[in-house]
């Protein structure tokens, strides 16, 4: 009999529609509705989403009110479900569910914060703006890679070849986008080639200011405000090597690139903690086969610090090629079909398709209760 | 683990503490999205720590020690023995059109 785990199911008995314009009344009138079925019990809560968008901080504020710790500090597992269009905030709100599930007519689209003015705008005002809209576009790109990092995991993993090579080592992730981008729209296609490239500078930036700081004693114990100063020496030291050739100044576009990279490192390479967690669950699915066979020969307490030495820098080109992505979906509209969004790890399901998903892998195991041999 | 130096663990996390944004001291800004940014910090400090999936660490477990990480040949093998034991059930399959028409 197949066994259902409701964990990764949707269900209607306990679901809230979050249709149109993401508005503060919109949450207003889904309120009573979450307390009602948070009150009932804590089991998972179903969002049906077909929204062009609207307030992130609105949906921000939804997605809370479901999650949010009650009396006795239990959390409630949050389903998301496209059934038609989830466009800008409401895209974000379906790739922050716990599980998240693309209906195949739903219709994904990303694009950068935007906000509308009803004032007449000053220079100061407009430069504030900026700034502000750049803060908040980072962070969902942040958020963004978090949720969708181990969604990816799982997708690589299922590119035969391309996933032998990057198994050997962190170079083949250039080929396994590439394997990626055969499930993709020629323009869609195009984002992933772009975040590459972006790895890649956000990669070489990371390992001069590692080897910069790694010359330096106790920087462990140093405080922000010395490492951040210390952090941009390393970059103006890194960019001037790299543009010696070059009639470059920091007085002309050199500031910019410095300013662009310290945000980088400081918002991306700092946040690889989850990567630590992410190992020790998905890493040895990143061993070639004689690794494999090397980590299954020791014992338990040896498997973390082999992953660590044979699977972490896969892990960690692998994070900054998605949060390159991440931060690519903020700048243009991209248009995502749901199998595109699956592939994006946007979503962990498709309805309908042969795509295997998580609930899938999860159920069967329950559903043939041991399990077969590879033949 | 071995790919984060000391620095990068003693960095202030990027949620909550980006300073440099651009608002000097004590200037008030003419337009902000401070409760958007507010929070979106709140939410990734939320996220700071993910939980681990245990259901999905299994599912990992059993691909890597059975099926030599083949995630393909584990998901075709147990979907095949699920289509025996369905049939054997005499329950319809996935493919089963004939229910639809």
């Amino acid at each position: 009999m197949p066994v259902h785990d409701n964990d990764y199911r949707e269900n209607f008995a306990r679901s809230l529609f979050l249709t149109g314009k993401i508005t503060q009344e919109a949450a207003y009138a889904l309120t009573p509705r979450i307390k009602e079925l948070r009150a009932a019990s804590g089991d998972p809560i179903t969002l049906y989403i077909d929204s062009p968008g609207g307030s992130s901080a609105v949906a921000e504020g939804i997605r809370f009110l479901i999650k949010a710790p009650d009396q006795d500090g239990r959390r409630c597992r949050l389903i998301t479900v496209a059934i038609g269009t989830a466009a800008s905030a409401a895209a974000d709100l379906l790739a922050l569910g716990d599980y998240a599930i693309a209906e195949p007519q739903a219709d994904i689209l990303y694009h950068g914060s935007r906000q509308a003015f009803e004032q007449v705008l000053t220079f100061e005002g407009v430069t504030s703006v900026a700034a502000n809209l750049q803060e908040a576009n980072e962070r969902l790109a942040l958020r963004l890679a978090r949720s969708s990092f181990r969604r990816i995991m799982w997708r690589v993993v299922q590119l035969k070849d391309a996933i032998e090579k990057f198994r050997a080592g962190p170079e083949g992730l250039e080929e396994l986008v590439e394997a990626l981008t055969a499930k993709f729209t020629p323009e869609n296609a195009m984002l992933l080639r772009e975040a590459i490239a972006k790895q890649k500078s956000l990669q070489e930036v990371q390992t001069a200011a590692d080897n910069y700081l790694k010359r330096r004693k106790n920087v462990a114990q140093w405080p922000n405000k010395q490492l951040e100063r210390e952090l941009v020496r390393a970059i103006v030291d890194y960019r001037s090597r790299l543009h010696k050739e070059d009639d470059w100044l920091l007085s002309r576009t050199g500031m910019r690139e410095v300013t662009s990279d310290f945000n980088l490192i400081h918002d991306y390479a700092s946040q690889t903690k989850d990567l630590d967690a992410l190992l020790e669950v998905y890493g040895s699915l990143f061993l070639t086969q004689a690794q494999s066979a090397e980590f299954k020969s020791k014992i338990e307490e040896e498997h973390k610090p082999y992953l660590e030495s044979h699977a972490a820098n896969k892990l960690e080109v692998l994070w900054y090629f998605v949060v390159s992505l991440c931060r690519l979906l903020q700048t243009k509209d991209y248009q995502l079909t749901p199998e595109e969004a699956y592939w994006l790890g946007v979503v962990d399901e498709v309805t309908g398709s042969s795509l295997q998903s998580d609930r899938e892998m999860i159920e069967m195991i329950r559903s043939t209760g041991s399990v077969t041999r590879k033949p | 683990m071995e790919i984060q130096s000391g620095w990068r663990e003693a960095f202030a996390p990027a949620a909550g503490s980006r300073i440099w944004g651009g608002r000097p001291h004590g200037q008030k800004a003419a337009i902000t999205r401070k409760g958007l940014i507010e929070l979106l910090d709140k939410s990734l400090e939320e996220g700071q720590v993910q939980r681990v999936d245990e259901s999905l660490a299994q599912v990992v477990r059993i691909i890597v020690e059975q099926y030599d990480g083949d995630v393909k040949a584990f998901v075709e093998s147990i979907r095949h023995k699920i289509e025996v034991n369905r049939k054997a059930d005499g329950a319809p399959g996935h493919g089963d059109e004939a229910a639809w028409s």
